[in-house]
């Protein structure tokens, strides 16, 4: 069985009032396997967000469901979610989302804190995590203190630190120049090596063409997929530039 | 740019943050009504009429209220600016907005100088509006508690109404400047970004909670120590300034050490229910914390107010009595008993009053000193040394055997070298000492029985009443005082006292004043019923003054709450998202909040009862320099206005944090 299920997933979403509808996704429905890293594109719009909130249990379904290790997120209850959440999933955001009145260790221990282990525990699961991130000199150290590309591996210890199932990127390199764009790729890549599935949603060919299948979401229904195979990174991404390319070719037909 | 565009955009963003400015404008209004109604009743001929006064007392309450309306103004000013300064701040970005758009400066002036218009129409208009119909009732409430008839017809006062306007249009002058000057010193993109600055973790400074330390303690040590109403007249002031001074530098330094101290501990510091609430607690203490001290410092000044005024008028009948056991009391020195019955003659010759009681008692009074490290029953005779040193005077008053047992119906009896004594110090000793004389103490006198020879002037001091055998044994006891004079010495004093049937009718007072006429200098004529008219004047205006001041400082405190718990709210909204994302739950969100807002909410009016508890002794000692005041009503007095006071707190308290989780908890927010 895959690790994760997107099984048929409908998610409409209706204006005040009860007046319009607007159908965010329509069909949606794929399963990644463990130790995956899947890379989901598609322009603002397409519903990715939407897609990447109903797996991260932040949102649910208007039908189908998804199933996370065959637990189906959409059965629980909030309070449930929340939990689950926070003990089986980890995020990393477009804009870091880290808190600026903690220091970085503190931020990286959050999650444990939330789930109330002990210090010397806590302090014993993040050393690895930040030596291998390579920022171990800095935890001591406060958001404003430090780079865009630094704040985005503490947020990545931060998600590592609970040893998620899934571990889900939103635009991780949405922020950041190209320089610390290539080195946060690369410590993805890294990190997928060692086993961690990892699902990023982004818009940039560049960040897809790391992954090992990227899948294009258009008009709320997966639309394309690409596998990585044995190709080289660039071979990689000259086909994801040549699919973007026609979805987009397609669009501007539709106008026509 | 024409001024309807303008006018839309006032109305917009009034629209938009009328949770913030309908708070300022209730504080508008509400602080100018009672200033035009304070100084109405001040300036107005609602107690003085073509130069006299409408009642007994009026003079005394026009000029506290004077005093009165002079604070209510410099305290609306803090607080209409303090309003004014938190909406600009929280319009910042509106502002810089509107600059990004290509909105000109001088558009932008102009839609300042506009709204301040409408501030000081609307806040001048309605303070002005329902001062006037307020007047009225209050004017009448005020008759009712001195005891004067009702007037019928309007009750206006020019100079009121002009100095109401000069407040208010100054106050809003002074606003807009702020304002003009707050956006000509920023570029438009500053502005936008103002409010997303990192900063910071807050360090410890030391030296502060360690000076805050010394002077809260040196306040309180001060305050707790002091010994009479002599002392606490010097010592009041000095103690309240220290207390203030150490709270704000301990609500700024102290909390942040405590907080400090918490996060060093890595076992209390790692757990969940600590984790979040201490380090948004310290960051929210470098911002808020001298608007915290401030609530504490002004709820103290409430729950004082309050108290005292309660006191007051809990105590005033029981002062009165206390001063003028009798209805009328005359006092006067004489050599020889002839005014005695001059005196005597003057009251037997009243047509209409009846007299019952009349009773003459002769004393001698003189003043000793008494320091802390004599024993208990040891005296001195004043020396020029000491002659100005308040603290150790004693005042004494020497009745014979023969008199006293007379008055009090007893029958006491000493011998010569033996007395009987009353020290309102309530200490027991077994021999009296003046100088190289010495008498034994046979036991304690009922001072009730002739507490008129008290002079009332003479009440802060704790005094001394001797009873001995004869006049020889009086004249010997003073005269071996080497400073007073032979003639001094011998100089007896009377005090006659009498009752009479009924209220008095102001011929009647004429005629009791003018048959005394004759004492001149020597003699001091007292009736209770002026006395009492006077004081329920007194006690009317403090009242009147106490409860206007107290409301506007409440006030005050909820304003600084309401906008404080806005501004957090705001701040905060951010932090809990973020939380939430990273998998807060709902349960711990709303926990963690309540936990912070309770402990920012209730901290600084724990403080308040702290210091007011404290306060109360010095307070009540203070509070003698007016009147006596009976130590256990007045701890009822202070207990009750915590329990009213802590009870409108929580009520503000309930509906700010409602308000409050509202922010926090918005699924999007504009900022």
């Amino acid at each position: 069985m895959a690790l994760l299920e997107v099984n048929h997933v409908q998610k409409i979403y209706k204006t005040r009032f009860g007046g319009n509808e607007v159908q965010a996704l329509r069909d949606v429905h794929f399963s990644v396997e463990k130790g995956e890293f899947v890379a989901i594109m598609g322009e603002s719009g397409s519903g990715k967000t939407t897609l990447l909130n109903i797996m991260a249990a932040l949102d649910v379904p208007t039908q189908g469901s998804v199933t996370i290790d065959g637990k189906d997120l959409s059965k629980m209850k909030d309070e449930e979610r929340t939990l689950y959440r926070r003990n089986h999933l980890g995020f990393i955001f477009q804009d870091f989302n880290l808190l600026d009145n903690f220091s970085l260790e503190d931020n990286i221990l959050l999650p444990l804190v939330l789930a109330g282990k002990k210090y010397d525990e806590m302090k014993a699961k993040m050393m690895p995590i930040v030596k291998s991130l390579g920022i171990e000199s800095l935890i001591a150290k406060y958001p404003y203190e430090v780079s865009g590309g630094q704040k985005q591996r503490v947020a990545i210890a931060r998600s590592l630190i609970t040893a998620p199932k899934i571990l889900l990127a939103d635009e991780p390199t949405g922020a950041l120049d190209s320089k610390s764009s290539t080195n946060l790729l690369r410590q993805l890549r890294d990190i997928n090596k060692q086993g961690q599935t990892i699902l990023m949603v982004t818009h940039s060919n560049v960040a897809a063409s790391y992954a090992d299948r990227v899948m294009f979401i258009k008009d709320g229904e997966v639309f394309h997929q690409i596998y990585k195979g044995d190709m080289k990174r660039d071979e990689m991404l000259d086909k994801i530039c040549d699919a973007v390319t026609v979805l987009m070719r397609g669009g501007e037909d539709d106008e026509q | 740019m024409n001024n309807k565009l303008i006018f839309r955009l006032i109305g917009s963003s009034m629209q938009k943050n009328k949770h913030i400015r309908i708070p300022f404008f209730l504080v508008g209004v509400f602080t100018l009504m009672v200033f035009y109604m304070i100084s109405t009743l001040a300036y107005g001929d609602g107690l003085i009429r073509d130069g006299a006064e409408l009642f007994y007392g009026a003079g005394y309450i026009q000029l506290i209220l004077g005093i009165g309306s002079a604070v209510i103004a410099v305290v609306s000013t803090i607080l209409i600016l303090y309003a004014n300064i938190f909406i600009m701040k929280d319009r910042r970005r509106e502002i810089g907005l509107y600059g990004i758009l290509g909105l000109p400066r001088k558009s932008i002036v102009k839609l300042l100088t506009y709204e301040a218009l409408l501030n000081v129409l609307i806040c001048l208009g309605g303070g002005l509006l329902l001062g006037t119909f307020l007047n009225k009732l209050m004017l009448l409430t005020l008759y009712k508690l001195v005891g004067q008839a009702p007037v019928m017809g309007f009750f206006f006062s020019k100079s009121a109404f002009v100095l109401t306007i000069a407040l208010g249009l100054g106050v809003y002058l002074v606003c807009l400047i702020y304002n003009m000057l707050s956006i000509r010193l920023s570029k438009p993109v500053e502005l936008l970004r103002s409010n997303q600055m990192g900063e910071k973790e807050p360090k410890v400074k030391w030296f502060t909670v360690i000076s805050g330390l010394i002077s809260v303690g040196a306040g309180y040590f001060l305050a707790l120590n002091c010994k009479s109403t002599i002392d606490s007249i010097g010592i009041l002031f000095m103690a309240i300034m220290l207390v203030i001074v150490g709270t704000y530098e301990l609500f700024t330094a102290g909390t942040i050490a405590i907080l400090k101290a918490i996060k060093n501990n890595q076992k209390s510091y790692y757990q969940t229910k600590n984790f979040v609430g201490v380090a948004n607690l310290m960051y929210r203490m470098k911002h808020n914390a001298a608007g915290l001290a401030s609530i504490c410092v002004l709820s103290s000044g409430v729950i004082l107010l309050i108290s005292c005024v309660a006191a007051l008028v809990a105590l005033g009948k029981q002062n009165i009595d206390m001063m003028c056991p009798s209805d009328v009391m005359v006092r006067y020195h004489a050599t020889d008993e002839n005014v005695s019955q001059q005196v005597s003659d003057a009251v037997a010759g009243y047509s209409d009053i009846t007299v019952t009681d009349y009773q003459t008692l002769p004393f001698w009074s003189t003043v000793w000193m008494h320091t802390d490290d004599m024993a208990a029953g040891e005296f001195e005779y004043l020396n020029e040394e000491k002659k100005y040193d308040y603290n150790c005077w004693i005042p004494v008053y020497i009745v014979t055997e023969e008199m006293y047992n007379q008055h009090a119906k007893e029958e006491l009896h000493v011998n010569t070298g033996e007395v009987y004594v009353f020290d309102t110090k309530k200490k027991h000793y077994e021999e009296l000492r003046c100088g190289d004389q010495n008498y034994a103490v046979k036991g304690t006198l009922d001072r009730n029985a002739i507490r008129s020879v008290t002079d009332t002037t003479m009440t802060l001091f704790d005094m001394l009443y001797v009873l001995v055998p004869d006049e020889e044994a009086a004249q010997a006891m003073l005269s071996a005082d080497p400073v007073l004079e032979d003639a001094d010495a011998n100089q007896v004093c009377y005090v006659t006292s009498f009752n009479v049937d009924g209220k008095l009718t102001d011929a009647q007072l004429q005629e009791i004043n003018g048959s005394l006429a004759f004492l001149g200098e020597d003699g001091d004529v007292k009736l209770k019923q002026e006395i009492t008219d006077f004081f329920m004047s007194l006690y009317g205006g403090a009242l009147f003054v106490g409860v206007f001041m107290a409301i506007i400082f409440l006030v005050a405190t909820v304003l600084i709450i309401y906008y404080k718990q806005m501004s957090e709210g705001f701040e905060d909204h951010h932090r809990y998202q973020i939380l939430k994302k990273v998998g807060l739950t709902e349960t711990e969100v709303r926990s963690s909040i309540n936990r912070q807002v309770m402990i920012l909410f209730f901290l600084p009016l724990v403080v308040a009862a702290v210091h007011i508890s404290v306060a109360s002794h010095i307070i009540r000692l203070f509070m003698q320099v007016i009147v006596y005041v009976e130590p256990w009503t007045f701890r009822f007095a202070i207990a009750g206005s915590i329990a009213v006071f802590a009870m409108v707190y929580c009520l503000v308290y309930k509906v700010t944090s409602g308000q409050y989780y509202k922010i926090v908890d918005a699924a999007e927010h504009v900022a």
